[in-house]
């Protein structure tokens, strides 16, 4: 059984995971993902928490609904969760390192610097 | 499936129960919380058919559970309390309940005993507390009873058993979703397997709802002493810490923090965040008057 330890509601953790497995191509568009039960094993939850962790991913597009099939990954679930990310994950990210750049008296151009030194090391 | 209608019981001057009232119509796995003493048990009795309420009603498949044999065949109910025969081996229980329960699992029964470490062979009466409390598990399950009630089920077992004895309900109830009812006074170790909740306090209903929403019943409210002291002012709040260096928190109802209708500019003075839902449940029940402080205040 895997563990959940962060701490937002588990439901949204559930789709959190979810999430990275389509990003991280565990689970492909047009495959068929984790079903309720199976995710009600694996983390050992209530299956309607599970069914509500899904059902975010079905809100934002990113899962669809087979009558009878399941529910499986939609196409631009990739694009959709990208997008998502840049918009509103690394812009909270960015507000938090420049709050701590300005704590710690770095300036706009040593911090600049800092990431081109960062992305050039990858 | 189950419902209750102002079920008060009452026995003497104590009053067990008080004005009751709840639905559940579909399946689903609900925690029964509450401190020792709000209830829980006489509940689960009632509903069982062991005890006769003495207002209002309570009716378990459209029909009054007292001493109804249609009932005890589709309820089960597991407490420390219950009396088998003195000398009756775990072996003749099995059989006995098999017989009375039409759905009864005896492939199951016999699992779970192994699970447990019991021998069959053994009286009940030889088993230590958590070994009984694990036998009566296996039974309550093996049921398969559309009605489960587990009352206190990890009574005295061993800290990494009672965590264990969570998820064997769970994949039970994965099998063979039913309505399954189990208490405890520690919401922590069983909520990652429940769908709702049922809060009783002093005899009554306090909350029936969503674990998500009875999580979010309360927040903590952050900020600087002056502005959470003004806050307190305002609305009521369950308790208070002060962190020195310029830092307050209360615990309030989050719907009487938004009914302040606060404006953004006093909002950014504030950090609001969501407590754990074993925090909710003790601030909510907490006994009133009296503080840890007051018993030793030099």
């Amino acid at each position: 059984m895997k563990s959940l330890e962060g701490t937002d509601p588990v439901y949204i953790q559930i789709a959190d995971w979810l999430e990275n497995e389509i990003l991280s191509g565990q689970v492909k568009p047009q495959e068929k993902i984790y079903s309720q039960y199976k995710l009600s094993d694996i983390f050992g939850i209530n299956p309607a928490t599970a069914l509500k962790g899904l059902n975010r991913l079905v809100e934002k597009g990113l899962v669809y609904k087979k009558r009878g099939l399941g529910m499986f990954v939609s196409d631009d679930a990739l694009e959709i969760l990208k997008k998502e990310r840049r918009d509103y994950g690394m812009q909270t990210q960015i507000r938090n390192l420049v709050e701590e750049a300005n704590r710690l008296d770095v300036s706009k151009e040593m911090l600049i610097k800092m990431i081109e030194e960062a992305m050039e090391k990858k | 499936m189950i419902r209750c209608e102002a079920l008060t019981k009452s026995f003497g001057n104590n009053q067990a129960l008080q004005d009751c009232s709840f639905e559940i119509n579909e399946p689903s796995l609900t925690g029964v919380i509450g401190v020792n003493g709000a209830g829980k048990t006489s509940l689960f009795k009632t509903l069982a058919g062991f005890i006769k309420p003495t207002k209002g009603e309570a009716y378990v498949l459209d029909r009054l559970p007292f001493q109804d044999i249609k009932v005890a065949q589709n309820v089960i109910m597991i407490e420390e309390g219950m009396t088998f025969h003195p000398n009756a081996t775990l072996h003749e229980l099995v059989d006995s309940y098999h017989r009375f329960y039409g759905n009864f699992d005896k492939k199951l029964a016999e699992k779970l005993l192994d699970y447990f470490q019991l021998d069959s062979k053994r009286p009940y009466r030889k088993l230590s507390k958590g070994m009984a409390s694990g036998f009566r598990v296996a039974l309550g399950l093996a049921a398969q009873a559309p009605i489960t009630l587990l009352d206190e089920p990890n009574t005295g077992m061993d800290p990494s058993l009672r965590k264990d004895l969570y998820q064997i309900i769970l994949k039970d109830y994965i099998n063979n979703p039913r309505v399954m009812l189990i208490s405890s006074h520690y919401l922590g170790e069983m909520e990652q397997i429940l769908e709702k909740i049922l809060l009783i306090h002093q005899g009554s209903v306090m909350k029936h709802d969503s674990l998500e929403a009875f999580q979010s019943l309360l927040v903590a409210v952050q900020g600087r002493p002056e502005i959470i002291h003004s806050l307190e002012e305002k609305i009521p709040f369950y308790e208070k810490k002060d962190y020195g260096a310029g830092m307050s928190q209360i615990i309030v109802r989050k719907s009487d923090l938004e009914a302040l209708k606060l404006s953004a500019e006093q909002e950014k003075d504030l950090a609001v965040n969501g407590i754990s839902s074993e925090d909710c449940f003790i601030y909510l029940t907490r006994r009133k008057g009296g503080s840890i402080n007051d018993i030793y205040h030099s």
